[in-house]
């Protein structure tokens, strides 16, 4: 018997359904990936609670210094809610520490990537999919219980605001994912990324509501980072989406700028990925 | 014709600081106009020295690299405008890059390329279990790819490149860095997969043993041209590798004897030893004249060394010896 | 060896955040218009460096812990990073057994919130007595002596396993 040759393959055109079918072995191999690190899991999440008691005492501390009991408009159990789910979100969208792509474009190894019969970016995609689900379970969910236990949290009102907060978190991580991707994409263009990853970490920092509320700052500020930018969809969406911030048309309001923001990144990102391939040249070649 | 290239050239822009503030921009060829034609089922070794053109030729054909000029058809398709497409239908090993999910079990990666290229299970089933068996893959297929040594990567970076039954399989370097027993699996596996005849097979190597055994056809690549394509044998007779007769006397010759057809290179031993380069003589002759004019203790005949022909052809400024 | 790995990756960036934190720290005392006596000169001299030496031991020990736990390396942000954000607010801010650990028992408190009562001339809404203040400067010390165990039995550690 010889190494048969794929014949076969040719037969086999590409459907909806067979891409579907790649994906999600694609996803199910970057869920065991990140669940190879234990370790690093039990740290990170340890961190993300360290971090979560300090931003609470803080947040709290301010709500407690006005006259309502209020910040910004979120009561405490609100703020509370606001604090751990955001730890747990930040790794679940992983807006930052994403070097992956771009170092395979350093290397080189992004060859190995084009070779494959999968758009990278949908490949890379899929991948971050899986991830994300074991960052539900390994990073999210303790922080969250943490959260709950020492301060408990805000029980939404809305029969339907747990289920919408689940698409917001989704469409979160897509816009996130093509930010990320298009920050390691410059490696394609540039030898050094560094300044254009230190100006991610810092506007995603500042702009999606991370350190604090975006509903602190001037409304009009507010207004304009939100529509202008897509950062404050990736983490201060899906959390106003949980507390129930605001009254429900303009949450669905939120979450369909989130879908907009998402199209666009998204398109945006197959755009930089085509560039990127017409321009190629690969280092060490 | 599985592969086919005409006038293929490949120009890289290179910046260079000239002066303060100026920056000089200099055009370099990586290829420089490169003719090939593969026949399915060969199996070509392409080789050259560092910085020839060989990588870059392989990226232009696999379509990962868009070249500057000329026609390139593989498997009847143009590389750069159907990759996708043709990766179903090519195999890619890079001995310095990896193909396998570096964190997970080699096992896994192996059931991942089957989702990822579609491959029927039962065909799947059946390439795995020859590469396992060929390649010795089971004692090592459920660590995780991060542990494994160097040699049984490879050995998982071959399976995985041809589990979807490609066509063509590119090798770029498959056995740098490996140990002699892993060179030497990897050697007779491709020997094996050349021996069952459907793939055609693209090597390029440093390793001069990996040539000798292996390949028929050599295409040898020089400051992007091609400077030879024809079987070693053809390689030697251009360059002037010859067969050489070294003959042991029992006693020394008054003078070593100047033979037609024959050169003599070398007199060692107190004139016991001769050695002489056969430029047109058979060894039969060269070692009945010898047998003339003094006994013969001892005789051998020494097949040319690839190795000389490749380093002289390097060693060459343009290629041209 | 560790000169030489502290220096390796100096850069001349984070020479501004010295020199900010320096202004900051100054406008603060000027603007506070405290009292100068001798004591408090020398207390506001010494808590910053004090606190710098505090912070380097706790990065020391965070890079130390990598020696056991390879994969775990973002478990120190907690303490370092983690602490740093606790030592901007007033250790009042945070509650429970959370401002036990943080400000007492990893000493937090001493770096920045005590020396402040001290130099301003308040009392502790917690209790301690107002001699702290002015003796906790002395956590770095003690913070560096623990660093550098910790960093002796990680390299011993490292070598012994090699891994």
């Amino acid at each position: 018997m010889g190494f048969v040759i794929a014949t076969e393959t040719a037969a086999r055109q590409a459907t909806i359904w067979s891409h579907v079918r790649i994906c999600a072995s694609l996803a199910a191999a970057g869920f065991r990936r990140y669940s190879t690190y234990r370790q690093a899991t039990i740290a990170g999440a340890a961190t993300n609670i360290t971090f979560g008691l300090l931003r609470t005492y803080v947040l709290l501390a301010v709500a407690g210094g006005t006259a309502a009991g209020l910040a910004a408009g979120y009561d405490r159990a609100q703020l509370t809610t606001y604090v751990w789910v955001q730890q747990g979100l930040m790794v679940v969208t992983l807006i930052w520490g994403w070097f992956d792509l771009g170092d395979r474009i350093r290397s080189g190894d992004v060859v190995i990537d084009l070779l494959r019969p999968v758009p990278p970016v949908l490949a890379y995609f899929a991948a971050d999919v899986g991830r994300a689900g074991y960052a539900v379970l390994g990073r999210f969910v303790p922080p969250v219980l943490v959260g709950a236990l020492v301060f408990g949290l805000y029980r939404p009102a809305r029969w339907y605001t747990v289920p919408l907060f689940v698409l917001s978190a989704a469409l979160a991580l897509v816009i996130c994912f093509a930010g990320r991707y298009m920050v390691n994409a410059t490696a394609f263009w540039l030898l050094d990324t560094r300044g254009i990853d230190f100006a991610w970490v810092l506007a995603s920092g500042m702009l999606s509501g991370l350190y604090f509320p975006l509903r602190f700052l001037p409304e009009w500020f507010t207004l304009t980072v939100w529509i202008g930018t897509p950062f404050p969809s990736i983490l201060q969406a899906p959390a106003d989406v949980l507390v129930e911030r605001v009254a429900p048309g303009p949450t669905l309001l939120i979450v369909a700028g989130q879908a907009a923001w998402a199209a666009v990144m998204m398109v945006a990102c197959v755009v930089v990925q085509h560039r990127a391939e017409r321009r190629l040249v690969v280092q060490g070649g | 014709m599985i592969i086919s290239v005409r006038g293929l050239r490949k120009d890289f822009t290179v910046r260079a600081k000239a002066g303060r503030f100026r920056r000089e921009r200099r055009v370099v060829s990586a290829v420089d106009g490169v003719d090939l034609e593969v026949e399915r089922g060969e199996l070509l070794g392409y080789i050259g020295p560092n910085g020839a053109g060989k990588s870059t030729t392989l990226k232009m054909l696999t379509g990962v690299l868009v070249p500057s000029a000329g026609r390139v058809r593989v498997c009847g398709l143009e590389p750069v405008a159907r990759r996708t497409r043709l990766a179903r239908r090519i195999g890619v090993v890079f001995g310095q890059r990896s193909q396998l999910w570096w964190d997970l079990p080699l096992a896994d990666s192996f059931e991942l390329l089957r989702h990822v290229y579609r491959v029927p299970a039962a065909a799947h089933a059946g390439r795995l279990a020859r590469c396992r068996d060929l390649l010795g893959l089971d004692e090592f297929a459920g660590r995780p790819v991060r542990q494994l040594s160097l040699g049984q990567r490879m050995r998982g970076e071959l399976t995985a490149a041809l589990l979807h039954g490609p066509e063509v399989l590119f090798l770029d370097e498959p056995t740098i860095g490996l140990d002699l027993v892993s060179k030497q699996a990897a050697r007779s596996f491709l020997a094996e997969l050349h021996r069952a005849g459907d793939t055609t097979i693209v090597l390029t190597t440093h390793d001069l043993a990996d040539i000798e055994r292996l390949c028929e056809r050599l295409v040898v690549i020089d400051h992007g041209r091609v400077v030879h394509d024809g079987s070693i044998e053809a390689l030697h007779a251009r360059y002037g590798s010859r067969r050489r007769v070294v003959v042991d006397l029992e006693a020394p010759l008054a003078g070593p004897p100047e033979l037609p057809g024959a050169r003599l290179e070398s007199v060692a031993a107190d004139g016991l030893r001769l050695t002489y380069a056969l430029t047109g003589a058979t060894a039969g002759e060269v070692v009945a004249r010898l047998a003339g004019a003094g006994e013969l203790r001892d005789l051998s005949v020494v097949e040319p060394d690839i190795e000389d022909v490749v380093g002289r052809l390097y060693a060459a400024p343009t290629g041209v010896p | 060896m560790l000169p030489q790995l502290v220096l390796s990756d100096l850069q001349l960036r984070k020479v501004s955040r010295i020199v900010l934190g320096a202004a900051v720290y100054v406008g603060a005392l000027v603007a506070a218009d405290l009292p100068w006596t001798p004591a408090r000169v020398a207390l506001a001299v010494v808590a910053p460096v004090a606190g710098t030496v505090f912070f380097t031991a706790l990065f020391l020990v965070g890079a130390s812990l990598t020696f056991w736990w390879i994969e775990a390396a973002e478990l120190p942000n907690s303490f370092t990073y983690g602490g740093r954000d606790f030592t901007t607010y007033p250790v009042t801010v945070y509650g429970g057994w959370f401002r036990g650990l943080f400000a007492y028992g990893l000493g937090f408190a001493f770096v920045a919130y005590y020396p402040a009562l001290a130099l301003l001339g308040r009392a502790d809404p917690l209790g301690l007595p107002a001699w702290v203040g002015w003796l906790s400067p002395l956590v770095a010390p003690v913070a560096a002596g623990a660093a550098a165990v910790v960093w002796r039995f990680g390299i011993r550690h490292y070598r012994s396993t090699g891994s």
